[in-house]
């Protein structure tokens, strides 16, 4: 196993269809706990996401940026 | 007859990002106990509860690891409390002999001064290779070489000697005097240690779903007489394990089941109702059954464990909603008349506030505010009637007009 620092940016208004239950009624930005399962989904491309945190947003974008921990295997 | 139910706050300070209050040596703990004063039951985290030497044991506050809290507030594991755990040590092989002695006699010290259960060692079979970095935010992050090492040492703990909780001592890489440690003496900057000791205790929590915690294992430093007294509490002696073995030897178990999550779901879907309360109170929702029986044999249903669904408020540095505890609790809180406190004067390197995620949150000033709109909450008095200004009631009609 591994770990690695990793920094993206996912976008706030992202609905997948899987997230559709959890977006606001009526609005299109992802509610928080909507956009933490948007956020470990992007994450998975890159390994297993250990921590990760939201560290600034970009309101005119709509983007968060993100630095996170993943682990991967060997 | 008193018939309030307990109500229940989480505190979190993320660690690695510079918070003024709580980003450097056990500095937010007095934070913690006060809001335990106006609290029956605080859920709080290492970074918040350690001193180093320093710490402070409260009957009603909760040490919960990062990862376990995340878990915790996405309704995934509840919180089971303990009367004591058995606590099994993980020491860096990368340790030298002096500085492994100086550990040993800590928890010794822990063992013969507090009466503590600190049951067995291992050694790690590599040197954990602790690296330490920091991102372009300014937080603090940091890598493991070995982290199967790290985990081969827990796994013997467990499987061998029956701990129920893991501290970590791994060696740290010595500062020779960079500007980041003395600005951290100082009182100013980030904990440049912070983001890799959260790695190392996420990932035994992620493997073991137990409590762990983590001390690092530094060469002393030269005595600065002018370092700020919110640092001072890691310049007492040779090593930061008395509070994590103080924090863990109560920490509340972790208690992972998908009934916890359909307690979950009962509330988001309304079915539970804004009466959050014990578990108990759950149990009459449709799919989970109120037997006796099967609370005792399941611990998912056992009135004791603490679920997400029954925080009444979570207290956060105004810039950090960005965290996953935060932004899983929030909407629930949000949904359910519960209070998302954001602290204005506890500044992070952080720059995500509440309304950058739709989150509707308690503005205050400061810990002593948020301490007054909890008792006030506690009360049955909306914070707003404490304020100078008396709005009119907002009509939603004029919404649709």
């Amino acid at each position: 196993m591994r770990t690695q620092l990793i920094a993206m940016e996912v976008s706030l208004q992202e609905t997948p269809d899987q997230l559709h239950k959890a977006v606001c009624k009526g609005s299109i930005p992802l509610r928080s706990d909507a956009l933490c399962l948007h956020i470990e989904d992007e994450l998975s491309v890159y390994g297993v996401p250990l921590r990760w945190a939201i560290t600034s947003v970009d309101q005119a974008t709509q983007r968060a940026h993100v630095e996170a921990v993943v682990t991967l295997l060997d | 007859m008193h018939l309030k139910r307990s109500h229940t706050t989480v505190l979190i300070v993320p660690t690695g990002i510079g918070a003024a209050i709580g980003g450097y040596a056990g500095d937010a703990l007095p934070v913690a106990r006060a809001v335990a004063q106006v609290t029956d039951r605080l859920i709080t985290h290492p970074n918040v509860m350690n001193g180093a030497q320093m710490y402070w044991p409260m009957e009603n506050a909760y040490y919960v690891e990062g990862y376990g809290l995340d878990q915790f507030a996405a309704g995934h594991w509840g919180l089971k409390p303990v009367h004591q755990n058995a606590i099994g040590l993980v020491i860096d092989q990368a340790m030298e002999a002096e500085l492994r002695w100086r550990h040993f006699q800590a928890a010794d010290a822990a063992r013969a001064t507090l009466g503590l259960n600190v049951s067995a060692h291992v050694v790690t079979d590599m040197p954990l290779g602790v690296t330490l970095k920091t991102a372009d935010s300014g937080a603090s992050w940091g890598t493991l070489e070995n982290p199967d090492s790290l985990l081969r040492a827990a796994e013997r703990l467990i499987t061998e000697a029956g701990v129920g909780a893991i501290a970590v001592i791994a060696r740290f890489p010595d500062d020779e005097g960079s500007a980041a440690l003395q600005a951290y003496r100082q009182g100013e900057g980030v904990d440049g240690l912070a983001g890799a000791e959260a790695v190392i205790s996420h990932l035994i929590v992620r493997t073991f779903e137990i409590p762990c915690a983590h001390a690092p294992a530094l060469a002393p430093i030269p005595l600065d007489p002018s370092i700020s007294p919110r640092s001072a509490a890691e310049e007492l002696g040779y090593t930061f394990l008395p509070c994590v073995l103080a924090g863990l030897s109560r920490a509340p178990q972790f208690v992972s089941s998908k009934l916890g999550a359909d307690l979950l779901t009962d509330v988001h879907t309304g079915t539970g109702g804004r009466d959050r309360g014990d578990v108990h109170s759950h149990q009459a929702s449709p799919g989970i059954v109120a037997d006796s029986t099967i609370s005792q044999a399941h611990p998912a249903v056992d009135p004791a464990v603490i679920w997400s669904a029954q925080v009444d408020a979570v207290i956060v540095p105004a810039t950090a909603f960005g965290g996953s505890a935060v932004m899983n609790l929030a909407p629930l809180l949000n949904r359910q008349g519960g209070q998302v406190i954001a602290v204005g004067d506890n500044s992070t390197t952080m720059s995500v506030r509440a309304a950058d995620l739709g989150i509707r949150a308690i503005s205050v000033g400061s810990y002593l505010e948020a301490i007054g709109a909890i008792a006030a909450y506690q009360a049955g008095v909306t914070h707003t009637a404490l304020r100078p200004e008396t709005h009119l009631i907002p009509s939603l009609d004029k919404c649709h007009s």
